[in-house]
Formats: C-alpha cells, structure tokens, sequence
C-alpha cells in the first residue's frame, strides 16, 4: 500500500467532478460504482464497497434538482472510502467500525463543502457566459466548443482536486485522533454500520413517500425469511 | 404532409451528455444546449441566420429528458428557420415540464431503483470478492439501460413532433418506465431491508435498537427540516462521543 495514495483518488476524484453533473451522467460516479472502484485501485475492494454501500443509501435522498444546492455526497463518500482502506490496518486488533464511523464524518464535511464549492463553480461559470456569448453571437463555434471543452475539463479537475485537499487533511486528522482514542470505544464497532444503514434505508423509504408500500411490506417478509434460512 | 428527412443525429446525441457542464446563475443550461446544437448551426448557409446568438439562451430541464426540448428545437429551426422571436419562448415553456418528469423519473424512482438492486446484488454475493463488481455492474445496467434508451428516444421524437413535444408526458414509454421502477423499487426496498433487519437481528439486540435509532433520528430530523449532512454528522458524533465517555 502506498503512503499516500495519491493517484488513485486524483482519478477517481477527476471521474467523480465530471460525472456527478458536468459530463455523462452515467452514475459512475455514484458511492456504489465509485468507491468499490478506488477501494480496487488501493488493494481492497470489498472495504471500498462497504463504504459504497452505506453511502449510496445515505446520499441517496439528495438530488441533483434544479438550481438546488446540494452536498457533494460522490466526492464525500470517495474520501471516506480511502480514508478507510487506508488506515484499515492500523486498527488491528479491532475492527473497523470507529473507523467507518470516523471516515464517514470526515466524508460527510467534505460533502458539505463540496455544496458549497459547486456554488462557486456556477458563480465562476456565470463570469465566462458573456464570453460565450460572444462566440456564439460571432458563429465562432469551433473556438465556442474548444472552451466548452475546457470547461468540462475544469470540472474534472475541481473533483479531483477537491477530493485529494480533503483526503489530505482527513489523513493528517486520522493519524492523530486514530492512536489516541480510548481503548473502550471499540464497544460499539459494530454499531455503526447499522446505525448508518438506518439512516440511510430512512431515508429511501421517506423518497419513496410508501409508494406501493405493500410491495415493500411483501420484500420485508421474503427479505427476513431468505436471509435467515442462508 | 410527409416528415422531412431526419438531419444525422448522433453529433447532437454525443454533445447531449455535456450539456451541465457550464451550469451557471445566468442561463443556466443554456451554454450547454448551445453546445449541442452547434453541428446543426455549422451547416446553415452564412448569412440565412444573423442572430446566432439567439440560441444562447436560459434552458433548464432534466438532462435526459433534455433531450426532447434538443430535438424539438432541431424540428422547429428546419420548419421555421427565420421565427427568431420565438425560439426563447419555446426553450421556456420547454423546460419547466421537462425537468418535472425527469426528475420524478430518474431521480426520485429509476435512481434509487437501481441503486436498491446493485445493493441486494452485494448482500446476494457478501463475502465474495466479485461482489463489490457484480453490484456496481448490476447497478450500471439496470440504470443505463433505461437512461440512454430515453436519451436517444427523447431526441428522435422530439425531432418527429416538433412543436407538440410535450403530449409525450403523459404516454408511454414515460408513463409505463415510471410505473415499472415504482414497482421494483418498493420491491428492492423491502427486500434490502428485510435482508439488514435479519443480519442485524442474528448479531446481537444492540444492533437491530441501533438500527432502529438511526431511522428514528432520521424521522424526527426531517421532521424538523434538518438536512442529510446534518443528521448524520450529529449521529456518528454522538456515538463516538458516546462510546468514548460510558
């Protein structure tokens, strides 16, 4: 494992910037894809996953509608994913439950942040129109789509910026807060995987608004009855 | 009267995916819909079209239902390429509609839909080290499918119905996809609960009451209009804290 894994996140904060609204929109960049794919790239796909999962359910109530502001829940949920593969080891004996707990607050301010950066960004973008405006009132459109390029270009490049600063600074965090906490937290390790998981399942059903509900009711009970008999 | 040929679409078609990239406060999509028009505009006669910048316009919609409005807007400049006065008004009576259902569709129902499935597939393969790529793929496939099929639909009808565009809203295919991911998303979601209620319920009580909790925080957070970022930075912070205090 590298010492600071530095490309990967650059990569996958660059695919993340582009995906999540400026370019595709494919959902590669969303928790589920996004960090079973950094988690790959750093050595440990199944821990990246499980952040993925959780966040995925998270974030899932947060959308892209409108003009709304809204947190950057992929570029969050990726620093979270890293921050967990790589200090997974340094939590032996223990498991990594205080440290999902941790990346996940970690990710969680750099959701909030990236809100407020992609505000930043429009308000940056609404200074370029007028030149725009130009081009196009000119019928200059190979110089209007080279900037349009550019543009696309420097939303990649704000993920992947955005996600290295945070991973940076929640890795400096972690490496102090990590070896100075009581030995005695460790009790609710496995608490919190299921307290984000009740959250996160909150939150898809209050989307839903109990839609076909008796579908869901039926899912509930095939649910519990399979998993209990595997 | 017959349609007329249908210009090549796939330029439109590929630039269509970057229409967000330059959202900003002024036209919002506006750039970006300029952006997808332009291998149309380069084939106009110079001087047929004065005003290029008419185009340039404010356009908001959903991004893939966006491109209805982009074909319908196609059909109209080939119909009636000198009605300048127009084109602005038509992009605005475009977009509020557009962006309703594709919201409702993608965003609210399909999204989560798919997201559900890739997580059942994950609980499905747990332990496995394929698992974390067969959900995602899972995830990617059921959603992409349904996203491009709309995407290249959107614009050839769009282009085939010119100004009445909007009566597709209310049929199918928008109607009978949005009736389908309703279906299978209830259906994921009580699946994908049943199976975290039965794992949590085989580990020890304190995980089902922690799990019961954090929906209970999440209730009475949304109650009182507190965001996501809210409700779960104050959660894990009151478990750390929690666990390292008692």
């Amino acid at each position: 494992m590298a010492d600071f894994p530095i490309v990967p996140i650059l990569i996958m904060g660059f695919v993340a910037g582009l995906d999540t609204t400026a370019a595709f929109q494919i959902m590669i960049s969303q928790p589920l894809v996004a960090c079973g794919l950094l988690g790959w790239m750093m050595g440990d796909p199944v821990m990246g996953a499980m952040v993925g999962v959780v966040s995925q359910l998270l974030w899932m109530g947060k959308l892209p509608v409108g003009a709304a502001t809204f947190p950057d829940g992929n570029i969050g949920s990726l620093v979270a994913a890293a921050l967990l593969v790589h200090f997974r080891d340094s939590m032996i004996p223990h498991g990594v439950g205080v440290l999902l707990a941790l990346a996940v607050l970690w990710g969680t301010v750099t959701a909030a942040t990236g809100g407020w950066v992609k505000v930043v960004k429009r308000k940056i973008h609404t200074s370029w129109v007028p030149w725009f405006d130009r081009q196009a009132q000119n019928g200059e459109w190979s110089r209007f789509s080279r900037g349009f390029a550019l543009v696309v270009l420097w939303n990649g490049l704000v993920g992947a910026v955005l996600a290295a600063a945070f991973f940076a600074i929640g890795h400096g965090i972690l490496s102090v807060v990590i070896p100075a906490l009581p030995e005695h937290i460790y009790r609710i390790e496995y608490l919190v995987p299921y307290v984000l998981l009740g959250i996160g399942l909150t939150q898809v059903l209050i989307l839903f608004r109990f839609q076909r509900w008796l579908l869901t009711v039926a899912g509930l009970v095939v649910g519990i009855m399979f998993w209990r008999i595997i | 009267m017959p349609d007329p040929p249908r210009p090549p679409l796939m330029p439109h078609i590929v630039r269509v995916f970057f229409l967000q990239a330059m959202w900003n406060y002024q036209n919002l999509q506006g750039t970006g819909f300029y952006f997808c028009l332009i291998p149309y505009l380069r084939k106009q006669q110079p001087g047929v079209h004065l005003d290029w910048a008419r185009y340039h316009a404010f356009f908001n919609a959903h991004p893939y239902v966006a491109s209805l409005a982009l074909g319908a807007t196609l059909r109209r400049e080939h119909d009636r390429p000198r009605d300048a006065d127009a084109i602005k008004e038509f992009h605005q009576r475009l977009a509020g509609p557009l962006g309703l259902v594709g919201d409702l569709l993608f965003w609210k129902t399909a999204k989560p839909a798919a997201a559900l499935f890739g997580i059942l597939v994950s609980y499905l393969l747990y332990g496995d080290s394929l698992a974390p790529l067969v959900s995602a793929a899972a995830f990617l496939l059921s959603y992409n499918v349904l996203h491009l099929r709309i995407r290249w639909w959107g614009l050839k009808k769009g282009w085939e119905l010119g100004d009445t565009v909007l009566s597709v809203l209310g049929k199918p295919p928008i109607t009978r996809e949005l009736a389908w991911a309703t279906t299978k998303g209830a259906l994921f979601l009580g699946l994908v609960l049943g199976a975290v209620a039965a794992t949590a319920a085989s580990l020890s009580p304190w995980t089902v009451i922690s799990m019961v909790a954090g929906g209970l925080w999440t209730w009475a957070c949304v109650a009182l209009r507190l965001s996501v970022t809210w409700i779960v930075a104050s959660a894990l912070a009151s478990l750390l804290i929690g666990g390292a205090l008692l």
